[in-house]
């Protein structure tokens, strides 16, 4: 497996490098971490408002004809929400150097320390251009998280199960508060963050990276203070679950039932948790899959899956409406059933190298080691791919009854679709 | 058995033809930690009229690809997809108008999932009881489909820019088309598509080429039926209709914009005019494009926007999707802007400084397994390879994508397709 090699750049800068020689494409990323909260909206809008010119190209045209000499070097906007913290900033990849030109990786490295050292100011502000026109991107954006259906009722679900913990927060903000963006109130937020906020930096690719640390040492001489990640607080399940429905104008219902497991990433349980999950809906030999979709064919799709950070396990499937109380019925006696003690060594067997193919597959993709990675050292965490693939083998059957036992249901969202639609 | 090493961008692939018909590619990828492979046959959405070698024309309902695709995975002694759950591989499917492909990826176990593939696409088991429970399956899948708008958009889209071409038709068809498929039609479409001929193996990443040899040989059946005919209808230079517009739960319309390009010519290569159709889009609306960036300063584009090149059998086209308060006014700006390059020319400057842009991209879609694995079966049914493209950047001339641009600059050949809000005032 691939081991990363994370080094402080300065207080608050963390650089995580993974050195590989067998990718054409090389990914960095950085970004800037804040905690969740009322305020998401400037900090979900920054990356965006950045992304429209720095002193050097001062506008999207000449920016992109520059990344255009790069190879199609590409930039864009990251805003990533894990646990009870809010990750923006930008995510670019690259060429590698070997197909291209010496020196492009530093190019790009310049081009992202420029989107956030040197952006377009007019009189020592951000452009109000910019401004404006991106809060009603970000406004749009909100309004069409309703237009994907299967996404949408798994963040619909989550806002009701955690509406009194930061996870519950939209990472895009609210519109309300979007509205009082301006150019000032935002380039003062954007110093602020400088400042304050603890910083991600990731690189996967063929230079060396003494070579990285040093170009981005040079340009990221920032004095942090308040260098922590917010905790996460995980409240527990209700003592009697939530049962809400909603109507939306479409032909499929969808279900997402939200659950408590209490066990987290760093968790001497979680790859039981891990188990339990990919077992119940994790993949084609899953219960879920099995009964829900093949013996009963009521659906098409019928999953179950683990947030590392929050312990929360969502099954969502899309379903007729007349069928809600039947698949939900089925997916409780599913999980009641494992819960008894009922899995086989079979299904445990089966459930370990389906985890341990997909661990082995992450190292073939930048893209996901930036992700899997990032959102941990953004809350603190220093996660292993060979630590967690060895504890998956050590992982018995009884641990993964025993912590099943645990896992109390909390919320369950049905979007029901309207007649005629 | 052949070895081709393309310099160039730091590939080689190993390729066989069995005494059946079947090609069998192979693409190292010695670093990777997880081989793919994908069965392939040339047998999508779009082929449901056929013509057989004894001369019986037969005419398919609409969605009996994709649903012979699902179908396949079940053989007697169980389904595939289990088999493959208890190897640790991630196994799956699509069906495009062009295409169906079968593929897993695997980080161990390889030849016992190849052997698993090659055996479950090459044997058929149809029974009335397991095609019916496949129909509520589907049925919540086309349900799901129908919810959404970019799918909606993309399926009018054809529906505007072709009058009979099959590829007008949604690739999953509607509860309707596909209440009478029964196992008669499935075992026919089965005889004539899925013969070796017709198919193609690509393997990325580690494996030995001779294993995988012996087990397609395995198999794979000796004899192979060949198709006579494709029929996709009556061909015509302009649309069908001008503007589609559907209302459904979206907040501002979505869009997506049709220009229909002349089929494929006998002969012509087929990834030569990908990379026209590909450096034409990028030039005309890609992120350095004037139209973008002045749509987008203009608030009527977001950083949704896009635009592809697609070929299809007996028929291509180019697409430009988004989201848009104004969908009329983006269409406006993009015959406008064909119309000034057809006028203007593209200077050399912004010809090489895209074709380089375009270079990187090519060369960053070799790291993904998947991609290449489709891209090498899709160029193999036109009789190229996946590096073909590489070496056709200096063969393609300023005045190539100015003769692509003249044939789109025809408003008679755009088709509008809008998903608009529920609450809005439909004016056509």
């Amino acid at each position: 497996m691939q081991t990363p090699f994370t080094s402080s750049l300065a207080d608050g800068i963390t650089l995580t490098c993974m050195q590989a020689k067998q990718f054409k494409t090389s990914v960095l990323s950085v970004t800037m971490t804040v905690p969740l909260s009322k305020n998401n909206g400037f900090a979900a809008i920054l990356p965006h408002v950045l992304l429209r010119g720095t002193q050097n190209y001062p506008d999207m045209l000449s920016l992109s004809r520059k990344l255009d000499t790069l190879y199609g070097a590409r930039i864009v906007p990251l805003i990533r929400k894990a646990g009870a913290n809010l990750a923006i900033g930008f995510i670019a990849d690259v060429i590698d150097e070997r197909f291209a030109q010496d020196n492009l990786t530093n190019e790009v490295i310049d081009l992202l320390c420029e989107l956030i050292n040197k952006p377009a100011l007019e009189n020592g502000y951000l452009l109000n251009e910019y401004v404006e026109s991106e809060k009603q991107n970000l406004i749009d954006r909100i309004a069409r998280l309703k237009s994907d259906t299967r996404s949408y009722v798994v963040r619909r679900m989550r806002e009701i199960m955690y509406e009194n913990e930061p996870f519950g927060l939209c990472e895009y903000g609210d519109i309300e508060q979007i509205q009082n963006i301006n150019a000032q109130n935002l380039t003062e937020y954007l110093k602020e963050i400088i400042d304050t906020s603890p910083m991600q930096i990731f690189y996967c690719g063929s230079v060396n990276q003494n070579e990285i640390a040093e170009k981005f040492k040079s340009a990221f001489s920032f004095k942090k203070c308040n260098k922590k990640p917010a905790e996460n607080i995980i409240l527990p399940a209700q003592s009697e679950p939530k049962y809400i429905t909603e109507t939306m104008p479409v032909s499929q219902g969808k279900l997402a039932m939200g659950l408590r497991t209490n066990v987290t990433a760093t968790d001497d349980n979680y790859p039981a948790i891990m188990l339990f999950s990919t077992i119940l809906g994790g993949y084609t030999g899953s219960r879920l899959f099995k009964h829900v979709r093949e013996k009963l064919s009521l659906c098409y799709y019928a999953s179950c899956g683990i947030d590392k950070f929050t312990g929360g396990m969502t099954i969502t499937s899309g379903i007729e409406n007349k069928n809600v109380e039947i698949v939900q019925k089925e997916i409780l006696s599913q999980i009641d059933d494992m819960k008894n003690g009922n899995i086989t060594e079979q299904e445990l067997f089966d459930a370990k190298r389906n985890i341990l193919d997909l661990l082995k597959s992450m190292n073939d993709s930048p893209l996901t080691l930036e992700s899997y990675f990032q959102s941990g050292i953004m809350n603190n965490l220093s996660l292993s791919l060979d630590n967690l693939s060895e504890q998956i083998h050590l992982t018995s059957l009884q641990d993964v009854i025993k912590v099943g036992q645990n896992i109390k249901l909390d919320t369950i969202y049905f979007m029901k679709g309207e007649e005629g639609v | 058995m052949t070895h081709k090493i393309f310099d160039k961008i730091g590939e080689e692939m190993y390729s066989h033809v069995l005494s059946n018909g079947l090609k069998i590619y192979y693409i190292p990828k010695t670093n990777f930690s997880k081989t793919f492979a994908m069965l392939a046959t040339n047998f999508g959405s779009a082929d449901q009229k056929f013509q057989m070698q004894n001369g019986e024309i037969i005419d398919t309902p609409a969605g009996v690809a994709h649903f012979l695709e699902h179908k396949m995975f079940e053989d007697k002694d169980g389904n595939a997809l289990q088999k493959f759950a208890k190897t640790g591989a991630s196994p799956n499917a699509f069906t495009s108008r062009n295409m169906t492909a079968y593929y897993f990826s695997c980080t161990d176990n390889f030849y016992e999932n190849l052997n698993i593939l090659t055996k479950f696409v090459c044997t058929p088991y149809f029974t009335d009881e397991n095609v019916k429970k496949e129909k509520g399956i589907i049925e919540q899948e086309i349900s799901m489909l129908d919810d959404d708008p970019f799918w909606n958009a993309y399926t009018n889209v054809y529906a505007g820019m072709y009058h009979n071409h099959p590829i007008r038709i949604s690739i999953a068809g509607s509860a309707e088309t596909i209440a009478p498929i029964n196992p008669d039609v499935l075992y026919q479409c089965h005889k004539a598509f899925y013969s070796p001929k017709n198919l193609v193996l690509t393997v990325c990443g580690n494996a030995d080429f001779e294993k995988i040899i012996e087990i397609a040989e395995k198999n794979t059946p000796k004899q192979a039926d060949e198709i006579a005919n494709r029929f996709y209808g009556e061909r015509k230079n302009t649309v069908y209709k001008n503007q589609i517009t559907v209302k459904m739960n979206v907040p501002q319309p979505f869009f997506m914009i049709g220009i229909k390009d002349i089929p494929l010519e006998k002969g012509e290569s087929q990834s030569k005019r990908q990379l026209i159709g590909e450096l034409c889009c990028e030039i005309l609306a890609g992120n350095s494009s004037s139209l973008y960036n002045k749509l987008y300063q203009a608030g009527i584009l977001n950083r949704r926007f896009d635009a592809g090149y697609t070929i299809h059998p007996d028929a291509a086209c180019v697409l430009f999707s988004g989201d848009s308060k104004n969908p009329k006014e983006v269409c406006n700006a993009i015959l406008n802007d064909i119309c000034e390059f057809v006028k203007n020319g593209i200077s050399d400057e912004e010809f090489n400084r895209v074709k380089r842009m375009h270079y990187g991209m090519m060369i960053r879609s070799l790291d993904q397994p998947d991609d290449l694995c489709r891209m090498q079966c899709e160029c193999s049914f036109a009789n190229e390879n996946f590096a073909t493209p590489s070496l056709q950047y200096d063969e393609i001339t300023v005045n190539d994508l100015l003769n692509m641009f003249k044939i789109w600059s025809d408003k008679d050949r755009f088709t509008l397709s809008e998903v608009i809000p529920l609450e809005a005032n439909q004016e056509v």
